[in-house]
């Protein structure tokens, strides 16, 4: 057994506790181990970000040849078990309080976030569809926890049948480039297709004809980060899976697919072969001005609160993918600082849609019409998030973007910014709904609503980490810097 | 290291929102003094700054406070004050001050969020005037923004949401470009110092990207100013907005759009702001369409808030104008002849001078529309007449700033117009003389729109005979800006003194590029 096994901790301690969780629910009562089910999972998603901050900046560490443990992995894995935690305190009494199976809930929540640290750690295109596929189906799972539900059964089924489709073209994809490579391993892979591997057979082919390869793997990418046009299934998924469910499909596989598409372009597809330059430009900058667009204008006419979330994410993911196309060290460091605050902002979000949903089990935007009379926490949490979502000075949102406008400038890509300004623009119409109903509209003289602790832990933490990081940001820039150091540039 | 009174100043406001924060909503008393306190210290600081920069050296940036903030993006916190921002940071105190005070007596509803937002807008606009760092300042000139943007959503008037918003994405569609221009000016120089950055001469020798980088700042200050085309959004917000955020707007937000040509615009790229004034007259022709457009609606309009609200735009047409006299003496600031320098100087002067003497008028004018609307509800010029009867103390402070505004001599508003018009005449003949006909229109509208529309003529007994003038805490709030008026106009050397000594500076620092 060699000492790497030792990185697969973090993802051990998830593992054991979902199925501590499974165990617990055959021994305990049902509200017993509804109570403790949620605590049990937090411990081990504690325990995991431990361990993942015990294991320290390292070198890169091959993991079983599958995976690899480096500063990189390290950024991403504390960033998804954050989120990880917060989703689970977000969702304590929520779920407790509903019918269901809240062991079910929380050991996939806890397999969600397994599948999410695989996954940005994979070094190995088997590895990578694997993690995807196993993101993908707990999150079917998670989708349709309220079975009796109509809507979180609709939602399930065509996040099923989307995803299913999506996989099939990404392996395709992904096993034509292991026909031509004879590789599975990321690395190998740039060194085949750079010609400097004389095994491989991929001499004979042009890299043009290749673009179709380049096109599937794409698409899974985008569907796991949800990005136009493979976004379909983001709205109705986001829509009726439980509010909790909806944070994690926000954050956690957009979080995770980020790693790994960024670990693909710099490892797989570098940009000194041929495919690697076209991956760039056009493919990820397509998708990033479509998501960017298509987010924002189809935004614009959104009327439930959770849907006009998942297309605030389409155009949030298109912003990201800038520094993705861009792909310089700086750019790169803007991504994952992107990915930060955008984690905050969307679990404080997330954290008022939970509580407003399960307190009056209403989500559109109107039903949020006097909130500060309601419940003024909420209603100051979701102003200063959707602001930061929005990318205002003051909050981490505009740091994130100046980080990102400042790398893309300095690359020299001004057209790409231009596009992301306007959309910044555009944005704010949607966005300004959610402050006008929450902020501006006197409420119908409905009861306050009440907030439970668990939550009130969870949108304090984003309120205030999302204002601190507005002010001193440094912390994390320089987390993100050195993460990203992992790279050839 | 002396103590940090820019800093100070600046979070005063801040700390005392976060004490409100914690005070419960029903403790309004509280609230109310707690908001004044706040205000009257800050108050007390901006005139301990100016007095400082006056009797030290105006022309040379005091109280400096320079730390790393964030090293990673290469951003510092660097706050100073000069002759151009001092009186500015002052009035901004003062009109917050009276602000709240007036507040204490007519605002009723969501009482802590109105104390806690106009606080926040008091941090963002002390930090506009003081930031020396172009991400310093567009973080303030956003933070600005938020505020005052639920304050006229909240607080303001029937389509107050239609206003605010229009507000909010007109200001902020201009700063998103700005911040692209910030982008570009740190990217050739290496530095968000305004100071260095000017120094640098940024794209020097790249016309295209100087043309670009200057629009897209020059855009976002235009919006805020208003400089025709762009002024489509005050009219609306300015009279949608409670009356003290009309004052707030009126009076100190237009001016940041001033503020910012002066301090980062012109001096970043004074060849620019020249070949687009001279060789290529756009913002001449804005300057001048602002000030004749404006006036003109002015003329045909018969709502006296909006009213009011036009009139900024007409008199902001004349900052314009004077900075335009200054950017057209570019290629005389080194040369021999001294004139060239000494017109470019009134220009500027005329400048900074109008910014400051209309935010105290234009503050004034819209406590006073506020005044009058909340007894009569309505603002509609045909429906007074005769008032000088009823009201006669309102009648006598609406007279004083209502000349100041139209430009008499003896009152502050006076002093402006000559500079500009002096530098004008000098550098920019034609433009001074279609603008001297702003002056007439002004003083049409002011005298029988304003004048003689609501205060001569036959009263209407029935409507307005029981008509309630002035009560002490009105009088409280109006008597600074009046003996300001007043004084200031006869006596504008302090004022001039401050400004001449930065212009002056600015101005040979552009000459030695």
């Amino acid at each position: 057994m060699s000492s790497s096994v030792w990185y697969l901790l973090p993802g051990l301690s998830l593992l054991v506790s979902a199925l501590l969780v499974l165990v617990l629910d055959l021994v305990l009562d049902r509200a017993r181990s509804a109570r403790w089910a949620c605590w049990v999972a937090l411990a081990g998603t504690a325990g995991a970000l431990a361990a993942t901050l015990a294991l320290g900046e390292t070198e890169s560490v091959p993991v079983l040849n599958v995976a690899v443990f480096d500063g990189f992995t390290r950024y991403v894995w504390a960033l998804v078990l954050v989120a990880l935690a917060m989703v689970l305190l977000l969702s304590e009494s929520y779920i407790r309080q509903q019918s269901g199976e809240p062991a079910v809930f929380y050991s996939g929540v806890l397999f969600f976030g397994f599948g999410a640290l695989l996954l940005a750690a994979s070094a190995n295109t088997i590895m990578l569809l694997l993690t995807v596929d196993l993101l993908s189906l707990v999150g079917y799972m998670l989708t349709g926890y309220f079975h009796t539900d109509k809507r979180s059964t609709e939602a399930a089924i065509k996040y099923l049948v989307y995803g299913s489709a999506v996989s099939a073209v990404m392996a395709l994809g992904l096993s034509w480039l292991y026909g031509l490579t004879g590789t599975t391993d990321y690395g190998l892979t740039a060194r085949a297709l750079s010609g400097a591997w004389v095994w491989s057979p991929v001499q004979a082919v042009s890299p043009r004809s290749l673009i179709p390869v380049l096109i599937f793997i794409l698409a899974g990418f985008a569907f796991k980060i949800g990005s136009a046009p493979f976004h379909q299934w983001l709205p109705d998924a986001f829509e009726g899976a439980p509010v909790p469910v909806t944070a994690a499909l926000a954050i956690v596989p957009k979080v995770a697919g980020f790693a790994a598409l960024v670990r693909v372009t710099m490892v797989m597809l570098p940009d000194y072969i041929a495919l690697g330059a076209i991956w760039r430009s056009p493919l990820l900058a397509f998708l990033a001005v479509g998501a960017m667009l298509f987010g924002n204008l189809t935004g614009l006419w959104q009327t439930n609160i959770k849907r006009l979330m998942a297309y605030s994410g389409i155009s949030q993911v298109g912003y990201a993918l800038i520094g993705v196309t861009v792909a310089t060290q700086q750019s790169l460091s803007a991504v994952l600082v992107y990915l930060a605050v955008y984690t905050l902002a969307e679990l404080g979000t997330f954290a008022v849609i939970a509580v407003v949903s399960h307190q009056t089990g209403l989500e559109m935007i109107l039903d949020y019409d006097g909130l500060h009379q309601r419940a003024p926490i909420l209603a100051v949490v979701l102003l200063v998030c959707v602001l930061s979502l929005f990318g205002m000075p003051g909050t981490a949102g505009f740091m994130g973007k100046l980080r990102l406008f400042t790398a893309v400038f300095e690359a020299g890509q001004v057209w790409l910014l231009v596009v992301a300004a306007v959309n910044s623009v555009i944005s704010l119409a949607y966005y300004w709904k959610v402050m006008r109903a929450a902020f501006i509209l006197p409420g119908h003289g409905l009861p306050p609503i009440g907030i439970p602790v668990a939550s009130l832990i969870v949108l304090v933490f984003a309120v205030l980490s999302v204002l601190l990081l507005g002010i001193y940001p440094n912390l994390v820039l320089d987390w993100a810097d050195a993460a990203v150091r992992v790279f050839a540039f | 290291m002396a103590v940090p009174v820019l800093s100070a100043m600046l979070f005063t406001p801040l700390v005392g929102a976060l004490l409100l924060l914690v005070v419960p909503r029903e403790r309004i008393g509280l609230i109310r003094w707690l908001g004044a306190i706040t205000a009257f210290l800050v108050l007390l600081l901006t005139g301990y700054v100016w007095w400082f920069v006056a009797r030290s050296d105006p022309g040379e940036m005091q109280l400096v406070e320079d730390v790393a903030w964030i090293p990673g993006l290469n951003m510092r916190y660097t706050v100073g004050v000069d002759g151009l921002s001092a009186p500015m940071v002052f009035l901004a105190g003062l009109l917050t001050m009276l602000s709240l005070f007036y507040s204490g007596f007519t605002v009723t509803e969501r009482v802590k969020e109105y104390y806690l937002l106009f606080l926040l807008l008091e941090t963002g606009m002390l930090g506009v005037f003081l930031s020396l760092d172009l991400i310093l300042f567009y973080v303030f000139w956003e933070v600005g923004l938020v505020p005052m943007f639920l304050l006229i959503g909240v607080w303001g008037g029937e389509r107050r949401e239609y206003a605010a918003i229009k507000f909010f994405i007109y200001t902020l569609a201009g700063s998103v470009f700005g911040l692209l221009g910030i982008l570009a000016v740190h990217f050739q120089t290496g530095t968000f110092n305004v100071l260095d950055a000017a120094a640098a001469a940024p794209f020097a020798d790249n016309p295209t990207w100087a043309t670009l980088a200057f629009w897209a700042l020059f855009v976002a200050f235009a919006i805020k100013i208003p400089v025709f085309p762009f002024h489509t959004w005050l009219p609306d917000a300015h009279t949608e907005a409670p009356t003290t955020g009309s004052v707030i707007l009126a009076g100190i937000l237009l001016k940041l759009g001033a503020y910012g040509m002066m301090r980062v615009a012109l001096p970043l790229f004074p060849e620019r702001f020249y070949y687009f004034s001279v060789e290529v007259p756009i913002i001449t022709v804005m300057a001048l369409m602002s000030i004749v457009y404006g006036a003109l609606v002015c003329l045909a309009q018969w709502d006296l808030k909006r009213l009011v609200a036009y009139s900024s735009v007409a008199h902001m047409g004349y900052v314009t104008l004077g900075l335009v006299a200054a950017a057209a003496a570019w290629h005389g600031l080194s040369g021999s002849d001294g004139g060239m320098f000494d017109a470019a100087a009134a220009g500027l002067n005329g400048a900074a001078l109008q910014q400051f003497s209309h935010g105290i008028v234009t503050g004034a004018m819209f406590f006073l529309v506020g005044m009058i609307y909340q007894r009569t509800h309505t603002r509609e010029l045909k429906a007074f007449g005769g008032l000088a009867s009823v009201v006669p103390t309102y009648y006598g402070i609406t007279m004083v700033i209502a000349f100041a505004s139209l430009g008499l001599p003896g009152l502050i508003g006076f002093w402006s117009e000559l500079f500009v018009f002096r530098g004008a005449i000098r550098l920019i003949p034609v433009a001074a003389f279609i603008g001297v006909v702003g002056v007439v229109f002004t003083a049409g509208y002011v005298l029988w729109k304003i004048v003689q529309n609501m205060f001569l003529g036959t009263l209407d007994r029935q409507r307005w005979g029981e008509l309630q003038d002035l009560t002490w805490w009105e009088r409280l709030t109006l008597w600074p800006l009046v003996l300001l008026t007043i004084v200031l106009g006869v006596y504008p050397a302090p004022l001039i003194n401050s400004f001449n000594a930065a212009a002056t500076t600015l101005l040979r620092a552009l000459g030695q590029r």
